[in-house]
């Protein structure tokens, strides 16, 4: 019985639906993102490890909704070395055993502590972790920027172009192999797909105008993205290798930012059709665009829809520059404020959220914990501004 | 090039009914030889981007059912000298999160219209930018936008739709790196690049 229930911990309830029925719950903890502010992250005490690889298990863990406390205050304590390789166990307090416990080997020690890292969040919460993860994002190189690609804690950071020039908005397909987005190399915004493995790049869109902020489907076949060949920035939609294209919208007004629902039948994305930046969805194979109302943020950017399909996370642009990221149901309704920042990208767990946080004139990247709505910068800071993470699905 | 004209008169007549501030529906627009009548719903979708083709065999100019005016392909422009110090003093400056000309600016497109029409050989680029204070996505469209109501008005006084190129660069060349008002209003801009022939070709 490696999965905690809800009886175990009475102190959780707050993290269910109202309405969720004890069978469900009992499967895992199955936190709801709507219900922020109530959510208490889980108690834990850490022993044994050192170093890198302490900090590294604090990170992974406090994404994903974790502190830390002493071992007398702690639900679980989750120990073991890091001396050569890692050995790692869970022991949940409440039930007075191991609930994991775990040696690893070989590939890198920062891989085997992410690799437990993940045993013992499934371990306790019965959904996977993130923390093998990685985010693809756009770092600034004086004034051009480039497209790099790194775990998601920001450690093993590669650059991907070298272009010289704008390369932005990147996202990744469904099998994480490619990147899609766009570059200015060729003297236009064109977009790209990219194999990460193989390196090779193909154009997807170069048409007169913007061609930019590509959005790849849930099962990879098609793309969503923003062009304006046809006199103004509009949703068009077109097969993985740029063909078959086909507008989607029609206004005079700007539209922008599309993104997926997880089962690929809409693309929401952000049209100033009334006059002011609000959030649309429009079928993905074509027809009437309508509203999702955002009731409490009147200008707003940048959705991103969760892999769960329960939440849109979007930009607030207050004005004066600032931004929040709220979140709000995909039917419309109540928005809530989860942080300030912007350009929110989901992790597949559909509850972690990667960012981007301006001080000053630098932007860096951050993570937040969505219900708890507990915020950490990258443990791994670049040269340059880091903007437009994009989570590998 | 009686076709640039026709669809520069449709086209005032388009700013027009909009400026009136009555919303232009598909049903009221004038309709264009060979366009498609059939749209879904306000702002849904055309099937296929055939609406609206302009042309008798040589430059087609595509309009929607929008009043949007289709770009010619890349191609058209590709192989010129950019000439960035020609229309250096015409760029044209817009008002936040907007992008409408501003009517004291409507003397500088004049005259961009006008040193056009001097040598039917040239072309011009539109860049579009923004100030920073809105998304990076948001700006990129935005400034796309900016760039295509100048060529909107451009196209309004008589230059061919297919002689105007649009690029947004979206905040990331700001022509002031300060952080106050007036820097934001600088960058808040529509720059005109003038594209001249190779020698040659």
């Amino acid at each position: 019985m490696k999965k905690a229930t809800l009886i175990q911990f009475p102190i959780l309830v707050g993290l269910f639906w109202a309405g969720l029925a004890l069978g469900q719950a009992q499967r895992s903890i199955d936190v709801d993102v709507f219900d922020a502010g109530e959510v208490k992250a889980i108690p834990v005490a850490l022993e044994g490890f050192t170093g890198e690889t302490l900090a590294l298990l604090k990170f992974d863990l406090f994404v994903q909704g974790f502190e830390f406390v002493d071992k007398a205050k702690a639900q679980f304590t989750i120990k073991g070395s890091n001396v050569g390789s890692i050995n790692g166990a869970v022991y949940d307090h409440v039930k007075r055993g191991f609930i994991l416990n775990k040696r690893y080997q070989g590939g890198s020690l920062r891989r085997q502590a992410h690799t437990f890292a993940n045993n013992a969040v499934e371990a306790i919460t019965g959904s996977p972790g993130i923390g093998l993860t990685k985010i693809a994002f756009r770092q600034f190189h004086g004034r051009d920027t480039e497209i790099h690609v790194a775990d998601f804690d920001g450690h093993n950071s590669k650059r991907l172009t070298h272009d010289n020039s704008i390369a932005a908005g990147p996202e990744w397909t469904p099998n994480n192999d490619s990147l899609y987005y766009y570059s200015y190399r060729r003297n236009n915004p064109d977009i790209y797909s990219h194999n990460t493995h193989t390196g090779v790049r193909r154009i997807v869109a170069r048409y007169s105008g913007s061609n930019i902020s590509p959005a790849v489907s849930p099962d990879g076949r098609r793309v969503a993205m923003v062009l304006s060949k046809a006199g103004s920035p509009d949703i068009w939609t077109a097969s993985a290798d740029g063909s078959g294209l086909r507008r989607l919208t029609t206004t005079k007004e700007t539209e922008s930012s599309p993104c997926w629902s997880p089962d690929g039948r809409w693309i929401c994305f952000v049209s100033r059709a009334s006059g002011r930046a609000r959030l649309y969805k429009i079928p993905a194979n074509g027809g009437a665009m309508s509203w999702i109302r955002t009731v409490g943020a009147s200008n707003v950017t940048e959705p991103d829809w969760s892999p769960d399909g329960k939440a849109i996370v979007f930009t607030t642009m207050r004005g004066g520059g600032k931004f929040d990221i709220c979140i709000v149901p995909p039917g419309g309704g109540n928005v809530e404020v989860l942080a300030t920042g912007e350009d929110p990208s989901w992790a597949p767990n559909s509850r972690t959220l990667m960012f981007t946080r301006r001080s000053g004139r630098k932007r860096v990247l951050s993570v937040l914990d969505v219900p708890t709505k507990r915020v950490k910068t990258l443990p791994r800071s670049f040269p340059g501004n880091c903007t437009q993470a994009a989570w590998s699905k | 090039m009686t076709t640039v004209k026709q669809v520069g008169l449709i086209l005032v007549a388009l700013m027009a009914a909009t400026s009136a501030g009555c919303k232009t529906k598909p049903k009221n627009i004038t309709p264009i030889p060979g366009g498609n009548a059939s749209v879904a719903g306000a702002g849904g979708l055309i099937g296929r981007d055939t609406s609206g083709t302009l042309g008798n065999g040589g430059d087609v100019v595509t309009i929607d059912d929008s009043g949007n005016i289709g770009l010619s392909g890349l191609e058209d422009f590709e192989d010129m000298l950019m000439d960035r110090e020609a229309l250096a003093a015409q760029t044209v400056y817009f008002d936040l999160d907007r992008s409408e000309i501003h009517p004291d600016d409507l003397s500088k497109v004049e005259a961009v219209a006008g040193i056009l029409a001097q040598d039917a050989q040239n072309k011009v680029l539109i860049e579009g930018h923004c100030d920073e204070r809105g998304t990076e996505e948001y700006n990129r469209a935005l400034g796309e936008r900016r760039a295509l109501s100048v060529r909107d008005a451009l196209v309004g006084l008589g230059v061919s739709a297919d002689r105007v190129r649009t690029m947004s660069m979206g905040e990331d060349r700001p022509a002031d790196t300060g952080i106050d008002d007036a820097a934001f209003a600088r960058n808040r801009r529509g720059e005109f690049v003038l594209l001249k022939p190779k020698p040659g070709n």
